[in-house]
């Protein structure tokens, strides 16, 4: 009876295994990739973990959470069950540390994402060129975004006191985000800046231009003019990240100089733009249009839906499913999800193994003792990782014992 | 490398939709959140249990597979 059920169960989970990679695949409504979210993926990658991440607001922005989402959506897996042991919730004030075989398959699910939006033919500099991402010599050899032609994307962190930029041209698109130690995002700004010589600093908490003191009030910016030399410095406050940004200038000018202070990922020299692609990623997706891509209200790039693009080729990575999507797999419905059900409710249970340790505060006042007794077993982490390998070692051997009753019958 | 699932897996995928969703997805989803699971794991290896069981299960499968694939040509009785 038992090995009957058994085979039942057996049999269901082959039978999913064989059906689900042919039916369980991703569906997406609307991706954003917004460029907080993939130059986040894109440091993460180099091993960078940041504050916090997406935005605290519910709106869906194309932060990185989102991103972990569309990604956690893509392998049919949730957001708790990928990051068991870490506090990934959108506007998170924790650490969000990336690593492991999971991040070679996250960065290139972004990496898909990001070159879905380009199309054969677009326009230089526009959006239906889409995204590159090149190797950066300004940035330490850091890969950075750029948007072809005339824009130019930094990152930074809170190593860096200030970004300055200088030059002859005008700068028409300036775009950065902040974000505090330890917090949610800062203001998140959107510039589209119609003449020269306009200039931005970082709000103080009062809502004065940090620099200067002067009313930012119902003003998006501060006006710096320099006659035609456009010039100004960025300054984040202390504890202040400046994480990432842009800004566009006139492709007929000369490029601007950016330079930054301090240590971390300088930023140095006249950037060369546009710069060359890594020969490891090649341009190969088609049939998508301009007219598939939008601009939200923030600035970041939306891409359509997959359902209503038909991606014909790609030589981005081939393990990801080509051709129309569908809604849901084998794994996901009942009774075929029994097996995966199994497997989630151990992967549910699995975390980084923490000592216990625990404080008791020990109070009688009549007899005027007050003691907290403390135990930390961190002392005992040598033998608990030997037990732990012997339970391991245990376990086998009943799964041996199991295995030689269940084929005996 | 083109893939076209074709009108086959449309079918397959409106027979599946048509079957009830996981019950107990939710469940473990909420067990994720729990603390102390760190405390649990010090203890025990849930994670390296689980990858084993893993690979347990799909070697079980894959006997079964072929005890009944040599069941059909008769190479072993029942």
């Amino acid at each position: 009876m038992i090995k009957k059920s058994f085979c039942i169960i057996l049999c269901i989970l082959v039978v999913g295994m064989v059906f689900m990679p042919a039916t369980s695949t991703y569906s997406a409504a609307i991706v954003t990739t917004g460029i907080t979210g993939v130059v986040c993926a894109l440091l993460s990658y180099y091993g960078i973990s940041f504050a916090s991440v997406g935005l605290t607001t519910s709106d869906i922005d194309g932060g990185i959470y989102d991103l972990l989402v569309e990604y956690a959506a893509y392998v049919g897996a949730s957001i708790s069950t990928l990051f068991p042991a870490s506090n990934v919730v959108r506007g998170a004030a924790s650490l969000i540390s990336i690593g492991g075989t999971f991040l070679d398959s996250f960065f290139e699910f972004v990496t898909w994402l990001v070159y879905r939006n380009v199309s054969a033919g677009g326009t230089a500099g526009s959006i239906s060129e889409g995204i590159r991402i090149v190797e950066s010599t300004q940035i330490d050899g850091y890969p950075v975004m750029l948007y072809p032609g005339e824009r130019y994307q930094w990152a930074a962190n809170s190593d860096s006191p200030w970004i300055e930029i200088t030059g002859n041209s005008s700068p028409v698109y300036i775009w950065w985000a902040i974000s505090r130690v330890n917090s949610n995002w800062g203001t998140v700004q959107v510039y589209s800046v119609s003449s020269y010589s306009w200039a931005f600093h970082y709000w103080a908490s009062n809502g004065s231009d940090y620099l200067t003191g002067q009313s930012t009030s119902g003003a998006y910016g501060y006006y710096n003019q320099l006659g035609n030399v456009w010039a100004d410095r960025i300054m984040p406050k202390d504890g202040l990240y400046i994480n990432n940004g842009f800004f566009a200038y006139d492709i007929a000018a000369a490029a601007p100089t950016i330079s930054q202070g301090g240590t971390g990922l300088r930023i140095t020299g006249t950037p060369a733009i546009p710069q060359v692609l890594p020969t490891d990623v090649t341009l190969g997706v088609t049939g998508l249009t301009s007219s598939d891509d939008t601009v939200d209200a923030a600035g970041e790039y939306v891409l359509s839906a997959v359902s209503s693009n038909v991606l014909s080729t790609t030589t981005i990575n081939t393990a990801i499913p080509d051709g129309p999507f569908v809604s849901r797999g084998l794994e996901s419905v009942f009774p075929f999800c029994i097996p995966w059900d199994l497997y989630h409710m151990y992967q549910s249970l699995d975390a980084q193994p923490v000592a216990p340790s625990f404080s008791w505060l020990i109070s009688i006042d009549r007899l005027g003792i007050s003691e907290t007794i403390s135990v930390d077993f961190s002392d005992w982490d040598d033998v608990a990782a030997v037990c732990r390998k012997m339970e391991l070692l245990g376990f086998c051997v009943g799964l041996i014992l199991v295995t030689r009753k269940l084929i005996r019958g | 490398m083109c893939v076209d699932y074709g009108t086959g897996v449309s079918f397959v995928d409106y027979v599946i939709s048509l079957l009830p969703s996981s019950p107990f997805a939710t469940v473990f989803a909420q067990i994720g959140n729990l603390p102390y699971l760190g405390y649990l794991n010090w203890f025990v290896p849930v994670g390296q249990i689980l990858g084993v069981m893993t690979v347990w299960l799909a070697a079980i499968a894959t006997y079964y597979l072929y005890s009944v694939f040599m069941r059909w040509i008769k190479l072993i009785g029942d």
